[in-house]
């Protein structure tokens, strides 16, 4: 079977995409319950939703496969209209993969082809199931009222070259500039009654063709689209699964701010796993015992040392009622600081010293926390 | 079967053998509603009038499904049958016949159409073990 009988069907669907959609699932629903019911002729109790589906689509391709090489045998002898022969021709040529009877044969006459023959006994042999619904005839066609032409209305072109069978020209009041109504001269009601019925001429159309493009959803579209851009603005705003990807290295920051009671048990944490680990970085056991016993010199040191140099976050930290943030940005903000103090109050050998820089970093942490 | 070779008399029967079938097509209803077959038909620009023609596409086109059903059900019956050498307990639920993807693109390859199981799509794991779902 060709794959190009979709297309081919779409063009003859002149409705534009959602009526042809409609009809179309219409149809395949149908193709579905008919091929259900020659299944469960055949023996099967049950389908697969996904067999089912492509086993109805294989029949719907089927018939315009048919009726496509039936149309062509009759174009290709000159007719529009197809006859049996053209059916059974193009039967036998969906039928040549598996071959039948006198598929050999040249000369042979198309009335005794071999599928026509094993289509009669099927028909024999195959008890006669009828569709389980009643179908009503599709795709339902309205009939639009047309516009009349000149000829139907009586009237007499305007001018010469306009021939009859043209649909009438509207009113002449509907498009020719509408007059000004001297309201002292005619104030009178049912001049008013006029005027409103001649408005409602003006109007008829624009009325028309905005039904006519609401049927057809462009301007349905345009109102629904709207409508959806707020409604996607606000399910953004709610539905974290819709929110725009984040670029590479960037982090999700919410704008919440934690209470401070969480990022002191974050420091916390984050201190403790230092501790813990303490035991795999031996070297920095004395640079942890160095911090400790400098947090508990900053305790004294706080009221003498002025430290608002930087903006700085107010948190409680666990162990001290001192802000351990301030002596954290302190830290980073000179090491050489950090080392004077360690200069001055404990000798300090190198190596520790280099244990205490990289502890720092891994302070930053809870700072950067802190910050956000 | 083969009548080509026959004298004219012969070829006579065959016509008449043809027109009495498809008269006999105006008494028969099809599965397949005549007005789907219309529909599609007229498509894929195929224009004629007569009812028996449309029956006729109808019949061939019912014919074909049901040998593609039953091919599909013989690859089903032959895997059912092979399970069960394996699964003595389970013989009971595999018994039903369900028309699965494997098996009907097992037999619908046999016919010049390639369908292959989407390996990701997911029919419902309950599907046709239900009676209750079970289509008419």
């Amino acid at each position: 079977m060709s794959d190009g009988d979709g297309e081919s069907g779409r063009e003859y669907e002149h409705n534009g995409s959602k009526k042809k959609s409609g009809t179309d699932d219409f149809a395949q629903a149908m193709a579905k319950i008919a091929v259900g019911q020659v299944c469960e002729s055949v023996g099967f109790q049950s389908f697969q939703q996904s067999a089912l589906s492509t086993l109805s689509d294989v029949a719907v391709r089927y018939i315009c496969d048919i009726g496509k090489t039936a149309n062509l045998y009759a174009n290709l002898a000159g007719r529009t209209e197809c006859n049996v022969f053209d059916i059974i021709q193009g039967l036998e040529d969906l039928g040549s993969q598996q071959g039948f009877l006198g598929a050999s044969d040249i000369n042979r006459c198309l009335a005794d082809s071999g599928t026509v023959w094993e289509i009669i006994q099927y028909v024999g042999k195959a008890e006669e199931i009828p569709f389980a619904y009643s179908v009503p005839h599709f795709p339902v066609v309205k009939d639009r009222k047309p516009t009349p032409s000149f000829m139907q209305i009586g009237e007499i072109t305007p001018r010469e070259h306009i021939p009859p069978w043209l649909p009438a020209f509207p009113d002449p009041q509907t498009y020719v500039i509408s007059p000004l109504w001297n309201e002292k001269d005619r104030d009178t009601r049912a001049d008013k009654i006029e005027q409103v019925k001649e408005n409602k001429k003006v109007e008829q159309p624009i009325m028309n063709l905005q039904q006519r493009l609401a049927c057809n959803g462009s301007e349905a579209q345009t109102e629904v689209d709207a409508g959806d851009v707020v409604k996607a603005k606000r399910v953004v705003d709610s539905n974290p699964f819709l929110a725009a990807p984040l670029r590479f290295g960037e982090k999700e920051v919410s704008s919440v701010v934690l209470p401070a009671k969480l990022l002191d048990e974050a420091v916390m944490q984050n201190r403790a796993v230092v501790e813990n680990h303490a035991s795999v970085l031996e070297t920095f056991a004395p640079a942890i015992e160095v911090v400790k016993s400098r947090l508990c010199d900053f305790e004294e040191g706080s009221k003498r040392v002025l430290l608002s140099r930087r903006p700085i976050v107010q948190f409680k930290f666990g162990f001290s009622n001192k802000s351990l943030a301030t002596a954290m940005s302190l830290l980073n903000e000179g090491d050489e600081k950090t080392a004077s103090w360690f200069g001055n109050e404990n000798e300090k050998d190198d190596k520790q010293r280099r244990a205490e820089q990289i502890l720092n970093e891994s302070l930053e942490n809870p700072q950067e926390l802190a910050q956000l | 079967m083969n009548h080509g070779q026959h004298s004219n008399e012969g070829r006579h029967d065959d016509d008449t053998a043809l027109s009495d079938f498809l008269a006999s097509l105006m008494d028969y209803t099809p599965t397949i509603p005549d007005e789907l077959v219309e529909h599609y038909l007229a498509k894929s620009g195929f224009q004629c009038p007569d009812v028996r023609l449309i029956r006729l596409v109808a019949v061939a086109t019912q014919k074909f499904i049901a040998e593609v059903a039953s091919d599909a059900l013989q690859q089903c019956k032959a895997r059912q049958s092979a399970v069960v050498k394996d699964k003595r307990d389970k013989q009971q639920k595999d018994k039903r016949l369900i028309l699965t993807m494997e098996d009907l693109s097992k037999a619908l390859r046999e016919y010049g159409v390639n369908v292959k199981h989407q390996e990701y799509f997911a029919d419902s794991p309950s599907t046709g073990l239900d009676p209750a779902s079970k289509e008419d």
